[in-house]
């Protein structure tokens, strides 16, 4: 009450003195970040040439009298001082540019926000200027390359992909390595975006931040160390990303557009041989086949050579068109203030009838209901539909457009053709079985086969913010989460898959559903000058919950509507599917600050699951200190160095990311046929351990934190040790219990890196400024335990059924290594007796001259099973990026670079481009070089005749890449004012421009679903089979404010 | 109202069962086996284990696993190609005790054998349930007979496995180690005894029925007879398991051999139990007939042709057995009426199960390839029981009789195109025959007639002849030359225990020697 009547005091003061003084106008506004558009909280407001000013309130809003002529000079610690001349507009805001001192900048934490000088923990921001104008679907694209710790792998270039997300490493062997992703404060659950099943299994899912708009995004934050994800408790093993969303800012109403358009063409082919070639191949390899070879007298048929060949790459590839547009209304005052926005995507591809769509909706609205109870929700909705086309593919005929183009037989049987091949003396009746059962060609595929997604999001936040007190405040938020999805399919006659069962469509339904209740208070409190405390005591409850609805249907009377009457298909079963999930946790931090030169942080959380049957709860807990030497008085004399910060933490988090087969006891359907019809059966699905607990992982990191010569240049370096025990995981048991795998709380792995970032202003004049952010990780992995008498596990990719066990998981060894035979050169005829016969036995498979010969590694004589060993690893030993940008008056230039060092790729696509064992599918031009007698010295193999992982498939993969060059103009005033805008820029964009590499295939980002409907099975990726290429593309934006 | 927060926390603290969530993905084991229902559920899934192909793409079963395993690898038939590696290692004796099949077969068979110990376990720990004698004796029986079924595999592939015969919960309860082969018989005995006592007389077609039970009493007698057991008594409780099926009356030959494989006779009575594939759009079709079969002209016969016959096999069968012509061809089927032109490619194709050259004919329609086949993969049929009653006869006589010979020669007499039960100078063997002379003639005529069956590999064994069997074949008119015929060696008479599960057991599970 006291305060009220303060305030009441306050306000009638300032009106009295406002009606004495008639020149005298009172000037209010705000003052933001001109950047990040955050309002800036105690900025200095002062009258040039006086002592009279003011600071900025908490939503960055100021009001001071002066008179018309004062010079306003507004100033604010890290940031570049704004001078403005009173005039008649009583509404002044400002937006005050960085400075170089990056030290204040505000840091969202979990449950709270830093600065970077007070940051005790390991976290990297990114700043929406890295992504923003760039023709990206998923932000995940634009977060490459742009943080330490933070390494992300494409599956590939289809609009929307899932990628795989680790930070510091993979700290588990779970399917999940993926870190928790929380909007706004809110954890978000991921989604199932596939319905599985036909060939749509085997393209890709689509990421969970598709449904982020990235125009939305103020600013990411990528927790790394136990210090910073504890908080998290048994979800932030993985590491956090938290991303906030832009809110509304005091002032007159804003609206910005920006819009890109632009254009799409994937990069590289794959050479496969030509009409001519592959008929010559068909004579040789494959004498059997009636189109090439005349059975009755075993001769060759003679083709014209003119006749005309056909790539299926030109045929299924287009230019495609990306466009975007996004607008924004914003404003308010310090009651209220809003924020409006509405974007809508699409994004064609690369692939003929591939198409994205994506519409965005969010409002953000904050209340200030007293002057200590602030109200606010944010309501977002996000709408995909995506038209696809099945890309990758699988074993025998079921295979995507992307693989039918390399392996079809490049040719179409149309008029013209069958006449070349009736010349030749082909009988019309085997070109018209060839027609009517050629099925493989992928543009007939890509044409007609339907898959269809149509996503939405719904993601609604409200919360309440009561100031208890000046220093405790009580934040108390709810939100609900609702995803709802359909996947439909339909795989008509005329293709491979369909023809199997007369047609099939697959629709699926998929909803998820999550709510989440927190109550967090926040106690700030100073001691003296010198001791600074920050209290943070909550609690968390999350609710999940998966429905699942899936139909398929087969045998197709009639096809014309496909999915969309499925009382035309005379079979069909229905899958349903429910799961719940429930989360509670308590969480408390303490920060401690003592003379901005010392900070200790310990938080500590306690959290329980439903997915544990008898050990549901946790306890987790981090310290971590850290040491500004900067601020001790024998360092501030030197002025060059700003800060010099040391920091150590230490801290365990956890991994409770199982399904429920692990804990608990279940059935599932096993059927079988009597008297010729399905009879459902039930058998255990599992051998539960009811034991089953979470994985605990370890951290210790140090680090420092440097910034020099007023902040021109700032370095930040990290050493870390991740240790992650009790594995969750799936580990082979003996199997005469029924039961190959359960889940057990066994083995340990070590991940270790170390981070090291570098920001530079080079250059800085008052029109001209260069700077340079450079960032290397170094990671390295070991597996200490897996438990089971110390036998490795292997992991089968499975983009086929084929070769098996490419990827190895043993004791000592890394985490994704590939697993294989070593090619140690060619057999040559000296290898062979007078009846054929290999001098030194091999695989006793019938080798012949020309074909691989494989390493006897273990000495032993012979080369079988044993001689298997580690041929590669899918993870990089180095990745980072560099980042240079240039602004020259209104013109500005950004060059973004990616790179990536030793990593390799499994180039599976060539298991079926480059066998050269006869059959129908088209194959590499390497073909024509391949080791012949005639040809002795060729290291080509003749032919890959039993298939077997090895490292002749496997690739360096390194790559440096050109991100993204993008130029852009920022109108001047004299211009934008004629139009009556605030500002004006466009710019020309040219993103994924050129990959420098070794690898052979479209590109090495690469990591082919696996088809086991988790996004993420980082243990098996580094798989390129027929993936969806990556695009260039070369976009035109505009952005305006008005 | 801070107060009441702070309450609110605590309650949801001392609370732990808001943590509790219910299963609804799945049926829980615990609120499972509570009718009869729930037990012919559990039942069927023990079945299962017989031919599915969902979990590991049917490398463990009739599907894929053992269409190479007990076939490939003898005299009557070989794995070519690039896409069937596994079977082609088989086939040439280059496997290993990490290879895909025989881990998978070994997996799988232990799979059925846990379901059937979860059905025999809660059905005898089941207190009051609604659920009749008969069928308790029903579902008992068919449980018992596939935990036999399923070890009889595994004593002949493996050798002497660990016996498992209780559901397990618990890793620890389990005992890896190896059983004697005489154990592993034991207890098949013992459960086809049970399985033969509580069956029906008749049951549900593709269930075990009495008479299946006796049947493979029979069989397993049998190879209990020859090697590794050389048990002298076990041959003549084969003879008299064998007559029991005979004289059921219940069991008949076909009068025409080629109508054995058709699809309309797969409950014929000539069939005791087959594993049951269907062709439809969703459920468990087979493999069986496309794997064998002639190369194209595709849309007129779709098969793969990965399993083929050798030369060999065919000249070993008198010219005027019809059963040569049928079982063995070269050529291609060149339109839908079924005409067709020779290969010329010297390779000999096993063309038992044909699918109807006109595709309207097959059932399905021109859908109707790959793994949608619908024949089913006959484990015993009652040509296989009257040649094991000539056998087991032959064996504990030490000679053969008169019902030895008729046994044999009706099969003969029908594959030779006459009637079965007249004598016949073409068809019938000599008699007079010795012990040994006869047990050759057995040997080659289960050959003749159950080829492709699944039986060789085992019939080899048994007879001790498998190596011989194996380097016999080292054609020169054959395109593919076998290597097994020079990789074979003496410890091949077992496949290798799979390595991952040596390496689990911690060496408590031991190796076959050799491997």
């Amino acid at each position: 009450m006291k305060n009220l009547k303060e305030k009441l005091f306050f306000w009638s003061f300032i009106m009295f003195t406002i009606l004495l003084s008639a020149q005298e106008v009172t000037i209010t506004g705000n003052v933001s970040d001109a950047l990040s558009e955050a309002p800036l909280l105690g900025a200095n407001v002062l009258i040039q040439g006086t002592n009279k000013g003011t600071v900025t309130d908490f939503d960055g809003g100021y009001t001071i009298k002066a008179s018309v002529g004062d010079v306003l000079v507004f100033s604010y610690l890290g940031f570049q001082e704004s001078t403005i001349t009173v005039g008649n507009n009583t509404t002044i805001n400002v937006q005050l540019l960085p400075g170089n001192d990056t030290l204040n900048e505000i840091v969202v934490i979990g449950y709270g926000t830093s600065t970077r000088k007070d940051l005790s923990g390991s976290v990297a921001s990114i700043k929406p200027e890295t992504f923003e104008e760039r023709p990206i679907t998923t932000i995940e694209d634009a977060l490459q390359g742009n943080a330490t710790g933070l390494l992300i792998q494409s599956s590939s270039g289809q609009p929307g992909a899932a990628a795989n997300i680790n930070i510091r490493g993979i700290s588990s062997l779970t399917g999940n390595t993926q870190p928790l992703i929380v909007i706004d404060g809110f954890p978000i659950f991921e989604v199932n975006t596939s319905g599985g099943g036909g060939l749509e299994q085997f393209s890709g899912q689509i990421s969970a931040f598709s449904f982020i708009n990235p125009n939305d995004i103020a600013s990411v934050e990528v927790l790394k160390d136990a210090s910073a994800t504890a908080i998290y408790g048994n979800r932030g093993a993985n590491g956090v990303i938290l991303i906030t969303t832009k809110k509304g800012k005091i002032g007159a109403p804003k609206v910005n557009y920006s819009s890109y358009y632009g254009v799409r063409d994937v990069q590289g082919s794959y050479d496969v041989m030509n009409l001519s070639q592959y008929i010559q191949y068909q004579q040789e390899q494959n004498p059997t086949n009636q189109l090439y070879t005349n059975l009755e007298d075993n001769t060759p048929y003679e083709f014209d050579e003119n006749m005309r060949s056909r790539n299926w790459q030109d045929e299924i590839y287009k230019t495609g068109i990306v466009q975007s547009h996004s607008i924004s209304v914003q404003g308010g005052n310090d009651m209220t203030r809003y924020l409006l926005s509405g974007s809508y995507l699409d994004d064609e591809s690369i692939i003929i009838e591939t198409d994205f769509e994506k519409y965005d909706l969010k409002l953000s609205l904050d209340q200030k209901l007293r002057e200590n109870v602030k109200v606010g929700a944010s309501l977002s909705y996000n709408y995909i539909a995506n038209n696809g086309v099945p890309t990758d593919g699988r074993e025998g005929t079921a295979y995507g457009a992307v693989m039918g183009a390399f392996i079809a037989s490049p040719l179409r049987l149309d008029e013209d053709t069958q006449a070349y091949f009736r010349r030749a003396g082909v009988q019309q009746v085997l070109l018209d079985d060839f027609t009517n059962n050629y099925l493989g060609d992928p543009e007939n595929l890509a044409k007609n086969t339907q898959l269809n997604k149509n996503l939405s999001r719904f993601i609604a936040n409200g919360y309440l913010e009561w100031d208890i007190t000046k220093k405790l405040n009580l934040r108390v938020s709810g939100g609900v989460d609702m995803f709802n999805g359909k996947d439909q399919q339909y795989y008509p006659k005329n293709t491979p898959s369909g023809f199997l069962v007369f047609g099939r469509a697959i629709v699926a339904s998929f909803l998820n559903r999550s709510w989440i209740n927190e109550n967090i208070f926040t106690y700030k409190n100073q001691f003296g000058e010198d001791h600074k405390l920050d209290l943070v005591a909550g609690a968390t409850i999350q609710d999940s919950h998966f429905e699942f609805l899936r139909t398929e249907n087969v045998t197709f009377a009639n096809e014309l509507l496909g999915y969309n009457q499925l009382a035309s298909a005379a079979e069909f079963r229905n899958i349903s599917n429910v799961t719940d999930l429930k989360l509670i946790g308590f969480l408390l931090r303490a920060n401690y600050t003592f003379k901005d030169k010392l900070i200790l942080t310990v938080s500590g959380r306690r959290d329980g699951t439903s997915r544990f049957k008898t050990d549901k709860w946790g306890n987790f807990y981090s310290g971590a200190i850290a040491y500004n030497l900067a601020e001790e008085d024998f360092m501030k004399k030197i002025k060059d160095i700003s800060l010099f910060k040391l920091r150590a933490s230490i801290g365990e988090t956890g991994n409770a990311n199982v399904s429920t087969l692990g804990a608990f006891s279940q059935l599932r359907n096993t059927n079988y046929n009597f008297n010729d019809s399905e009879v459902p059966g039930q058998s255990p699905a599992n051998l539960a351990n009811e034991d089953l607990s979470w994985e605990t992982t370890q951290q210790i990191n140090a680090g420092i934190d440097l910034s020099l010569f007023d902040n021109r240049i700032s370095l930040t370096a990290d050493y870390y040790i991740k240790k992650t025990k009790d594995l969750i995981l799936q580990t082979p048991i003996p199997n005469v219990t029924g039961f190959d795998f359960a889940f057990q709380n066994i083995g340990e792995l070590q991940n270790s890196g170390i981070e090291f970032s570098l920001s530079t202003i080079n250059v800085k004049t008052p029109n001209f400024e260069w700077r340079t952010n450079f960032n290397i990780t170094y990671g390295t992995s070991e597996i200490n335990d897996l438990g089971q008498g110390g036998q490795p596990i292997y992991v089968d990719p499975n983009f086929d059924n084929v070769i098996k066990d490419e990827v190895i998981l043993e004791e000592g060894g890394e985490i994704g290594a590939l697993f294989g035979y070593i090619q140690e050169g060619l057999y040559q005829p000296g290898d062979f007796d007078s009846s054929g016969d290999l001098l030194v036995p091999g695989r006793g498979v019938g080798e012949q001259p020309g074909d691989i010969k494989f390493r006897d590694v273990n000495g032993d004589g012979i080369v079988n099973a044993d001689d298997r060993v580690v041929i590669g690893n899918t993870l990089p030993d180095y990745y980072g990026g560099l980042t240079n940008t240039f602004s020259y008056k209104g013109i500005d230039l950004s060059v973004i670079l990616q790179y990536s060092i030793g990593n390799d790729v499994f180039h599976a696509t060539r298991t079926r481009t480059e066998r050269f064992i006869g059959g129908g599918s088209n194959q590499s031009t390497k073909y024509l070089d391949r080791w012949t007698p005639e040809n002795p010295t060729s290291t080509q193999y003749a032919r890959f005749n039993s298939l077997v992982a090895a490292s002749t498939f496997v690739e360096d993969a390194s790559f440096l890449r050109i991100r993204n060059i993008k130029l852009g103009y920022n109108f001047p005033a004299s211009i934008t004012d004629k139009l009556g805008l605030n500002s004006l820029r466009c710019y020309v964009s040219a993103d994924n421009l050129k990959v420098f590499t070794k690898y052979t295939g479209y590109d090495p980002e690469v990591s082919t679903n696996q088809g086991d409907g988790s996004r993420s099975s980082v243990l098996s990726s580094g798989f390129d089979y027929g993936a969806f290429p990556r695009s260039r593309t070369i976009t035109f934006g505009l952005n305006l404010d008005f | 109202m801070k107060k009441a927060l702070f309450i609110a926390v605590l309650m949801i603290f001392s609370c732990d069962s808001a943590l509790d969530v219910e299963i609804k993905n799945n049926i829980s084991t615990s609120n499972f086996f509570q009718s009869q229902v729930d037990f012919d559920l559990a039942l069927t899934g023990a079945y299962d284990i017989l031919g599915n192909h969902q979990d590991d793409s049917g490398f463990g079963t009739y599907f894929r696993g053992l269409l190479c395993m007990g076939r490939a690898g003898t005299d009557e038939g070989y794995i070519v190609g690039s896409f069937a590696q596994y079977g082609v290692e088989l086939s040439n004796y280059t496997f290993t005790s990490v290879s895909q099949v025989p881990d998978r077969v070994w997996a799988f068979q232990y799979k059925g054998i846990s379901r059937a110990n979860t059905v025999i376990t809660r059905l005898d720990r089941a207190g009051d349930i609604d659920i009749s004698q008969s069928e308790r004796d029903r579902i008992e029986g068919e449980a018992r007979f596939l935990r036999a079924f399923y070890y009889f595999q595994l004593v002949r592939y493996y050798g002497g496995v660990p016996l498992v015969t209780e559901e397990v919960t618990d890793i620890s309860q389990v005992n890896f180690e190896r059983a004697t082969v005489a154990e592993v018989y034991a207890q098949i005995i013992e459960d086809l005894n049970a399985a033969e006592q509580l069956l029906p007389i008749s049951n549900e077609n593709g269930r075990a029925e009495r008479y299946a039970a006796t049947a493979f009493l029979a069989k397993a007698y049998l190879q209990m007879s020859g090697f590794p057991l050389q048990d002298q008594s076990a041959a003549a409780l084969a003879a008299q398991k064998a007559k029991e099926v005979i004289d059921s009356g219940l069991y008949a030959l076909l009068p025409n051999y080629e109508d054995v494989f058709k699809l309309e006779n797969e409950y014929a009575s000539e069939y005791i139990f087959s594993v049951q594939f269907t062709f439809c759009g969703n459920c468990e079709g087979g493999q069986v007939g496309t794997w064998d079969g002639i190369p194209g002209n595709w849309a007129f016969a779709r098969t793969y042709n990965i399993f083929r016959t050798f030369n060999e096999h065919y000249e070993s069968y008198n010219p005027n057995d019809l059963r040569r012509d049928y079982n063995v061809v070269d050529y291609r089927i060149i339109d839908a009426d079924g005409n067709t032109t020779p290969t010329n490619d010297g390779n000999k194709y096993a063309f038992k199960w044909r699918h109807a050259p006109n595709p309207e004919d097959r059932p399905g329609g021109t859908g109707w390839f790959e793994w949608q086949s619908s024949f089913d993969f006959p484990l015993t049929r009652y040509a296989d029981i009257l040649l094991t009653y000539a056998e087991a006869i032959n064996r504990s006589n030490g000679g053969p009789n008169a019902e030895a010979y008729e046994a044999i020669n009706m099969i003969r007499r029908r594959g030779f195109g006459v009637d079965m039960n007249m004598p016949s100078a073409m068809a019938d063997l000599p008699n007079g025959l010795s012990f040994d002379a006869f047990q050759n003639a057995i040997l080659d005529e289960r050959k003749f007639e159950l080829c492709y069956e699944g039986h060789r590999w085992h019939d080899l064994v048994r007879f001790g002849k498998l190596i011989d069997a194996v380097k016999s074949i080292n054609s020169p008119e054959s395109l593919d030359r076998s290597p097994a015929a020079n990789n074979i060696q003496p410890h091949h008479v077992l496949f290798p225990i799979p390595q991952s599960q040596i390496q689990i057991s911690d060496g408590v599970l031991t190796q076959n020697e050799g491997y």
